[in-house]
């Protein structure tokens, strides 16, 4: 055990004082992200030539939106000690579920319904919701790891996906299912904003709330939160269904991004959620992160998306970049377990 | 300062026997814990502490015989139960929350909410002062109460179990091998802190399991002995010396 420097019996003696730049260094680590952000941004200003400007900030956050309602499921998941991997295809199956339903169209291989907004939406909530209750129910009853539950639930709603229209894609959705990304302030799509306050709320959730505080002890030390009455498995399924309406809205705006939707629509997401929530410092051990660095890690990644793609790199560079910084971010994920545990 | 208090009996345990298949891990066990009274319950490995322990902070029941709380029969389906009534274990992994700070964890299970748009949420303000006032009582001192648990040392961790323990209006504190972690000096501060509380706590009394007869002999009024599932002994500390215990331990003495 550790030194004591103390002087007498006071047990005050046992407290060991750490530098204050101790303190000062762990919160620079803490959000680090946005210094490398920040960073970035400056380099990629400088060098890359249209990066810098009004409509292609604003892009970045707009196709960041998508990724960024996910990063928010996927975050709260692993801040809870668990994974969801179906995300992805929850969001693809909804899409395509809202999108059929509100197409007028018959061909290709719309429904003919265009049923309104108002009935489609709440519809493919709930399909999300039960598909993430479901999820959470396997996790806490049948005790199914998370990962091997998702991974099935990955696979198989992509399957209902193409199910729908057997592999056609959709196209044309009511004029009033588009809404959100279709009416703009100073070009900037209203999805934005509501992503903006999505963050801002799930941010207190999770922060500020008992149903938050519950999620990080759960993910921290679940047999401790369990010893102090903390009912575990009702608090991990509200969860995955929180997270599967997440995904459902995700669905809503990406069908309404590309007006309809394809058999491929949200398809290959999970690897970017994954990886915008562990650059964000979402810990891959449960128990820690936060929801504003996780935003970093969203804008950070849709950042050099951009950039990359304004200098034309090749497609399989990005990816390997892309695979680059992940690791990345996990083994300072690690380290930073390892250097800054002062026993 | 012990024999003197046996007015008031808090705890009962009563014939308790408990058999795992073929093994007797309790036999017939009996002892009362007095009011404010800090018993030490000490015994080999396998003489049935921790069984005892178990059953009496509801992880599992006993075969047979009872135990009740100030004269009431009490039966715990559960821990929660059991603290419910007013009994609190703090166990070996002291059950913390590493990466929450040490008022979260003072809290945890209990957190002080408003409604706001139906959401339950932290008033932080007030659980903080609430901890600082129960934390400055004991004499501990902790860096930040909003520094997570991980970065406290074994002695301060310990202690934040320990008060957390003892805040909620609970009755009956089990210590089950709590200094196992701790170096040598800071074992001594920290008894000191928690037989201070339990002397200056009146509601309060403490069963404290330790293999170190040292340990128990610093804090406790009474000791039992169990060795293979039986009472051997209840003793009053100051008619008996360590050696004397440690041969009633392994059965020089009977």
């Amino acid at each position: 055990m550790n030194e004591i420097s103390d002087t007498g019996g006071n047990i005050t003696g046992m407290i060991k004082t750490k530098p204050k730049i101790y303190y000062i260094g762990r919160n620079i680590l803490d959000n680090a992200i946005w210094i490398i952000l920040v960073l970035l941004i400056l380099i990629f200003s400088s060098t890359v030539n249209g990066f810098f400007s009004y409509i292609n900030l604003i892009n970045i956050i707009y196709h960041s939106v998508y990724i960024g309602l996910l990063v928010i499921a996927m975050s709260m998941c692993l801040i809870c000690g668990q994974m969801d991997l179906s995300l992805e295809s929850n969001a693809g199956l909804t899409a395509m579920l809202g999108a059929w339903l509100s197409t007028s169209n018959t061909l290709p291989a719309g429904s003919g319904l265009g049923l309104s907004p108002l009935f489609v939406v709440p519809l493919i909530f709930i399909v999300g919701g039960i598909i993430g209750a479901l999820n959470g129910i396997a996790v806490t009853k049948l005790k199914v790891n998370s990962f091997i539950v998702t991974l099935a639930g990955y696979v198989a709603y992509r399957g209902f996906a193409i199910l729908i229209t057997e592999g056609a894609s959709v196209r044309g959705a009511t004029p009033a299912y588009r809404i959100l990304d279709t009416v703009t302030v100073h070009s900037i799509p209203l999805v934005v904003f509501v992503v903006i306050v999505l963050y801002i709320f799930f941010y207190l959730l999770l922060r500020k709330s008992k149903f938050g505080r519950y999620i990080y002890a759960i993910g921290d030390n679940i047999e401790a939160a369990k010893n102090f009455g903390v009912k575990v498995d009702a608090v991990i399924i509200k969860v995955f269904m929180i997270a599967g309406v997440l995904a459902a809205s995700c669905g809503w705006f990406l069908s309404a991004r590309i007006d309809g939707a394809t058999a491929n629509t949200a398809r290959g997401m999970i690897f970017d959620v994954f990886a915008a929530a562990v650059i964000g410092g979402i810990s891959l051990k449960g128990g820690e992160g936060n929801l504003v660095n996780a935003l970093g890690g969203v804008l950070l990644l849709g950042a050099i998306t951009s950039a990359l793609n304004i200098v034309a790199v090749p497609v399989f560079y990005i990816r390997i970049m892309r695979g680059g910084l992940i690791a990345f971010a996990v083994i300072v994920d690690s380290l930073k377990t390892k250097y800054l545990q002062v026993k | 300062m012990n024999s003197k208090k046996s007015y008031t009996k808090i705890l009962e345990i009563k014939n308790i026997s408990k058999s795992f298949g073929a093994v007797v891990a309790l036999n017939n066990v009996s002892f009362d814990l007095y009011e404010n009274e800090i018993v030490g319950l000490v015994g080999d490995n396998g003489a049935g502490k921790t069984t005892l322990i178990k059953i009496i902070s509801g992880v599992f029941p006993a075969d047979s015989g009872e135990i009740r709380m100030n004269g009431k029969k009490v039966y715990f389906k559960s821990t929660l139960d059991a603290r419910k009534a007013g009994i609190e274990t703090v166990y070996q992994d002291l059950s913390l929350c590493d990466k929450l700070d040490v008022v979260s964890n003072l809290f945890l299970g209990r957190e002080r909410c408003r409604k706001i748009l139906g959401i339950d949420f932290l008033i932080e303000k007030e659980m903080e002062v609430y901890a600082a006032n129960s934390l400055s009582k004991t004499g501990i001192d902790i860096p930040s109460l909003k520094e997570k648990v991980r970065f406290l040392s074994g002695g301060q961790r310990q202690c934040t179990a320990f008060v957390r323990a003892t805040m909620w209006g609970s009755k009956i504190i089990l210590l089950d091998e709590p200094y196992a972690a701790l170096g040598v000096r800071e074992t001594a501060k920290v008894l000191k802190v928690t037989e201070n509380l339990i002397r200056t706590n009146k509601n309060l009394s403490m069963i404290f399991i330790s293999h170190n007869l040292q340990h128990v002999f610093s804090i406790v009024d009474r000791i039992v002995v169990l060795r293979h599932g039986e009472v051997i002994g209840i003793k009053v500390k100051k008619e008996i010396n360590p050696d004397e215990i440690v041969g009633m331990i392994t059965g020089a003495i009977f």
